[in-house]
């Protein structure tokens, strides 16, 4: 699959501290990634290195196959690009805003944009210093949208937004993704609002790259696994390195499997459970993949 | 690069600043009014006597003068509106960078070009706020009288300077990124051109409070300093503004350019003092040949504070011109810094004017009290007639830091390149003393003057007139220039001509960029009944050309140590060039048996233009042929030393009657230069009706020594009434040994003592008052001789010696192994008066011989 952004290696000082070290991860065509870390794990670093807000302090990042240090204004017209808290001409009304931006994109779509007011409920004549933050992420999204980007860069997008005008920005997101074809590529640190969001996940801890991966692939590798052991099973045996996060309550394991194979797994259970009755497995879901992870310290604990 | 994005993003510069822009629109037709509505009287000074003239010692003239400059009513009713003139230039350099950091934010992810971003950033800074200017500058001067073409420079000259400084706040909004950055950086800039500003005077005072020698420091070019501080500074605000980032050095360069940019457009394009650029592009003259110029070891105004007279040398320029016509004089400046090296390194000037760099003001007292930036007009020379062709013929060209020079060993090289700038006064107007004079005919826009005759300040004129964008320079200070200025005078008839004192000179700019002067003089010692006829006279200078020369020396001298009693007229002058015999005598002398009047006129003219008071003797040979000239002079001070040794020596026995007559006729006889020859000649008998005249009216030294002289009991009542009035040492020796008078004269002496005995004791560190005491200690008098110990032992704020010491070193016998003023010093401090004793015979105090073996 074609990836539209590509970080290799990149690290970016800030002073004595390291906000990226030696990332490497890739957005494919098509996908909507969600780049997920704690706060402070440097996702938006990651973002602006990307769209040449930061320049990196080593190694390269391509976005639509162009080296993000040299995009200029033919890259920018193909990247829509909102971010949380991000500087807007407040003095400027929603009409007034789209029509300062309407002669930058030789694509901008007029009814596209008549589509998305109305379905984003944006009052026009009102400046944007009078709304509030949700709409005024709307209003950026609108401008972001509007002469249908190739890839759709949203950094903490649903932060400060109350759950019903994050459910609405995500229902209307997937379906915008799905009938237009965008590539998305949005950090959060808050896991729920993209689980059903993410096709493929990036994992930011401390500046590295923990996970960059499709969202079936890691959820296909991960389950959850509870074994009821009988009374007399005695000490329990060494586990396989792929089996995480042991904990047993009375007469209950729970681990989680990271390498699952249905074959393979019946076949070790059995050697290692002998005579147990076959073990409860099920999907873990992002949320608990997560926690399972921050459990076994290879992650941070965050929302 | 797309011009219609360009014509999109100045459209949203105009949306997002249009109420702003109309505020400073208005801002600047208000600000323009008074440059509209320009009348006289309006020229009011914001600061009074700022630049006015110092001499205004008359109570009744002072309030007189501030009577009628009035005060800006406006101000006084509102205090708010004095702050206006502020505001306005605040708020376009707002604007300014506002256009900077608008969109830096939220449009840096949009598809644009920076050259879009920058030009049309360009054109909403020329739109929006530097043809307004413009065009409101314009527009005033042409409301003012000016021609297009005046209008078109004066708008184009603005622009030139607005268009960096605007551009400047541009640049400085975009790095900054936000208004209260930029507002932070604005104070921050402020503070940095502050402490630029007073960094020429540190060396000076950190020299003056004596806390440390900081020789290392002068060495080091101001710009230098200058650059290092400002990077320094820049750094860290960087870095703060970064929140601890990496400050770049990119930003910083930035940074350092914009804060270097409104001093550059100031160095540019003119502001205080002249155009170097008018000066350097002179013309060659094309008669005028070259000069030579004197050494003079010493400085040549702290010769009154001795301890730092070894610190300082002057180079003095003395003018040769031949074929140079009589109209025409010359005026000299150092061409370029650093005419001084000593072992290679050069001497840092202390001040000068060249036209390279600005100069500075010293005082006196020693310190730079403000960078004055002005060419002083030529030396005066009042004759009674019309002399305003004389200048100067001497120029005191720089003064130069000695520093921490060896004074053992050789010394100086020098290589001083001199540019010669000749000028001629010419007259611009002559009017009738009217009520109401129009100036304009001088070349004086707006030009008003308005006739005072009566009042303290009677006869005065009061001017009130606009200087042009095409001045030389930009605004009031253009008009400090010898070549903007002009000297007025009133002519009463005949050859009866009176320059005028200046009372009030000053003014404000206009923000047309003319400035609105005014100027009040006043014509001293005229009477109302002379005003018949009179006619007010206005001359300028012009410039006729230039001579351009090279002088070079090895090897000068330094500062000789001298006799520390002695003065700096003492000390020799060394030549650059030719013998001083030969520079001595200005090429034409004519001959003394068969030169023409006016010939021997100019010729004396131009000697005593020398200031060399050793002269006299070369003079006296005129003296016989043409007495008159010599007995009747009128000059000033300086001036006359040379005439009266050319009359002690120069005048017959024949012409006695002819100077007795005139001093007769002499008003105040004291200060008359022909008192001197008087009494060099013995002729006081022949005058001793006005000798007494001015003992009673004013009397002098000079005149005690006269009445002394006649040997009358019956004049010691005057004698010692005129000697308590001038509280002088000198007058009382000339009669403490006359036969009869010492009771009187010790009676009268403790007299003048008690009576100023408290008011000494309430100034003890006063000068005025320790003079008082000079007379009772010369007499003997213990109290006051012990009253003079406490403040000679005290070191004066800005370095000098304390007039008591002064005094004890008059009136006591110091060993001879005390050659300097510090030995003096240390040895007043390490004794008390009672290690003195009085030698009544000598009149003169002796230190006690036990105490001789102390330093």
């Amino acid at each position: 699959m074609n990836s539209l952004l590509e970080f290799h290696s990149v690290s970016r000082r800030f002073g004595r501290s390291k906000a990226l070290k030696d990332a490497t991860f890739r957005v494919p065509a098509g996908s909507i990634t969600a780049l997920l870390g704690p706060n402070g794990a440097g996702k938006s670093t990651a973002l602006k290195i990307a769209l040449n807000l930061l320049r990196p302090s080593s190694g390269s990042a391509t976005v639509l196959g162009t080296d993000s240090r040299k995009i200029g204004p033919d890259q920018l017209a193909r990247i829509g690009y909102v971010a949380d808290g991000m500087e807007m001409p407040e003095w400027m009304t929603v009409e007034r805003f789209l029509a300062w931006c309407r002669p930058l994109y030789p694509k901008w779509d007029r009814d596209f944009e008549s589509t998305l007011r109305k379905q984003f409920g944006l009052p026009a004549d009102r400046k944007l210093k009078h709304l509030s933050r949700g709409q005024r992420m709307k209003a950026a999204l609108v401008s972001a949208l509007a002469y249908r980007p190739e890839l759709l860069v949203l950094d903490e997008p649903f932060s400060g937004l109350d759950p019903l005008v994050r459910d609405e920005f995500i229902t209307g997101l997937l379906e915008l993704a799905g009938g237009e074809g965008f590539s998305v590529i949005l950090s959060s640190h808050d896991i729920d609002e993209v689980d059903r969001l993410a096709d493929h996940v990036v994992m930011l801890n401390h500046g590295e790259v923990i996970i960059d991966e499709s969202t079936d692939s890691l959820l296909s590798r991960h389950r959850r696994v509870e074994i009821l052991l009988p009374e007399n099973f005695g000490n329990l045996p060494q586990l396989p390195a792929t089996w995480i996060a042991a904990e047993s309550s009375g007469r209950v394991l729970r681990f989680a499997d990271t390498a699952h194979d249905p074959g393979a797994f019946a076949e070790l259970a059995a050697r290692h459970f002998p005579g147990c009755s076959p073990p409860d497995v099920r999907p873990l879901t992002l949320r608990e993949l997560f926690v399972t992870l921050v459990r076994t310290g290879r992650v941070d604990a965050w929302t | 690069m797309n011009p219609r994005l360009v014509l999109h993003l100045f459209s949203a510069d105009w949306q997002r600043l249009r109420w702003f822009l109309v505020l400073a629109w208005l801002g600047m037709l208000l600000a323009a009014l008074p440059a509209l509505r320009f009348d006289a009287g309006d020229a009011v000074p914001g600061s009074m006597f700022y630049r006015g003239y110092s001499g205004i010692d008359d109570e009744g003239e002072q309030k007189a003068l501030v009577e009628l400059l009035g005060t800006d009513r406006h101000v006084v009713r509102y205090p708010g509106a004095a702050y206006a003139p502020f505001l306005l230039p605040l708020l376009l350099a707002g604007i300014s960078a506002s256009l900077g950091f608008n969109g830096s934010g939220w449009a840096r992810v949009r598809p644009l070009r920076w050259q879009e971003r920058a030009l049309a950033a360009l054109s909403g800074l020329l739109a929006f706020i530097v043809l307004p200017q413009c065009a409101v500058i314009a527009a005033n001067l042409l409301a003012q009288g000016f021609n297009s073409g005046d209008a078109l420079r004066g708008a184009v000259r603005a622009g030139m300077l607005l268009l960096p400084l605007h551009a400047g706040s541009l640049v400085l909004g975009r790095v900054c990124g936000s208004l209260w950055r930029w507002f932070a950086a604005i104070v921050g800039i402020a503070v940095i051109t502050g402490l630029l500003s007073i960094l020429p005077y540190l060396p000076y005072w950190w020299r003056s409070t004596g806390l440390f020698s900081i020789g290392w420091w002068g060495q080091i070019p101001g710009q230098v300093t200058a650059v290092v501080i400002t990077l320094a500074v820049l750094v860290l605000v960087v870095a703060l503004f970064r929140g601890g980032h990496r400050p770049r050095l990119r930003l910083a360069l930035v940074m350092l350019a914009v804060v270097l940019t409104p001093p550059w457009a100031r160095m540019t394009y003119g502001g205080p003092g002249f155009d170097p650029k008018v000066l350097r592009n002179v013309p060659a003259h094309p008669q005028a040949s070259s000069i030579r110029a004197e050494y003079v070891p010493g400085s040549l105004f702290f010769h009154q504070t001795y301890e730092r007279e070894k610190t300082s040398t002057t180079l003095e320029a003395q003018v040769i011109t031949s074929g140079l016509p009589e109209d025409e004089k010359m005026m000299w400046v150092l061409e370029e810094a650093g005419p001084f090296t000593h072992q290679g390194k050069m001497l840092p000037q202390k001040w000068g004017w060249y036209p390279t760099r600005r100069g500075r003001n010293i005082t006196p007292g020693g310190l730079p009290m403000q960078p004055a930036d002005v060419v002083p007009l030529p030396f005066k020379v009042a004759s009674g007639n019309r002399e305003w062709s004389s200048m100067t013929k001497r120029w005191v060209i720089g003064e130069f830091d000695l520093g921490r020079v060896s004074t053992t060993g050789p010394q100086l090289d020098m290589d001083a390149g001199l540019l010669g700038i000749a000028m001629r006064y010419r007259e611009v107007l002559r009017e009738p003393f009217q009520d109401k004079i129009d100036l304009e005919p001088a070349g004086l826009k707006e030009g008003h003057a308005r006739v005072i005759r009566s009042g303290p300040l009677a006869p005065a004129v009061d001017m009130s007139y606009l200087l042009g964008p095409s001045s030389h320079g930009s605004g009031i200070e253009d008009d400090r220039h010898p070549m903007r200025s002009f000297r007025c005078f009133l002519h009463l008839g005949g050859d009866r001509y009176v320059e005028s004192r200046d009372l009030y000179h000053g003014g404000h700019l206009l923000l047309s960029q003319a400035s609105a002067m005014r100027r009040v003089v006043k014509f001293d010692g005229v009477k109302e009944g002379d005003l018949a006829d009179a006619r007010l006279v206005l001359v300028r200078l012009e410039v006729t050309g230039s001579v351009r020369s090279r002088m070079k020396a090895a090897g000068l001298p330094l500062p000789p140590a001298r006799d520390f009693r002695g003065n700096r007229y003492s000390s020799p002058a060394y030549l650059i060039g030719p013998s001083r015999e030969e520079w001595r005598y200005p090429e034409g002398r004519p001959s003394p048996d068969s030169a023409t009047e006016d010939q021997v006129g100019q010729w004396f003219m131009q000697v005593l233009n020398t200031h060399d008071r050793t002269l006299g003797r070369e003079l006296a040979p005129f003296v016989r042929r043409f007495p008159d000239m010599f007995i009747g002079f009128k000059g000033e001070p300086y001036n006359m030393e040379p005439v009266t040794q050319a009359l002690v020596h120069g005048l017959p026995e024949s012409q006695r009657q002819k100077l007795l007559d005139a001093f007769a006729k002499e008003s105040d006889p004291g200060a008359s230069p022909l008192l001197p020859v008087i009494l060099q000649r013995g002729w006081q008998d022949g005058c001793r009706e006005t000798v007494l005249r001015g003992l009673r009216d004013k009397p002098s030294d000079g005149l005690v020594a006269a009445a002394a002289s006649y040997g009358d009991p019956s004049l010691h009542s005057d004698l010692l009434d005129a000697m308590d009035r001038l509280q002088s040492r000198r007058a009382y020796f000339a009669i403490r040994r006359l036969p009869g008078i010492g009771e009187a004269l010790s009676r009268k002496v403790e007299e003048g003592f008690a009576r100023d005995r408290p008011a000494f004791l309430a100034e003890p560190d006063s000068g005025e008052q320790a003079l008082k005491l000079s007379v009772p200690a010369a007499h003997g008098s213990p109290d006051a001789f012990a009253l003079l110990f406490p403040p000679s032992k005290k070191v004066l704020d800005h370095g000098g010696t304390p007039e008591a010491l002064h005094i004890l070193m008059q009136i006591t016998s110091a060993p001879p192994d005390i050659t300097t003023w510090q030995a003096w010093a240390a040895f007043i401090k390490a004794r008390e008066a009672t290690d003195f004793h009085y030698d009544a015979f000598a009149g003169v105090w002796f230190p006690n011989n036990s105490k001789h073996s102390k330093p």
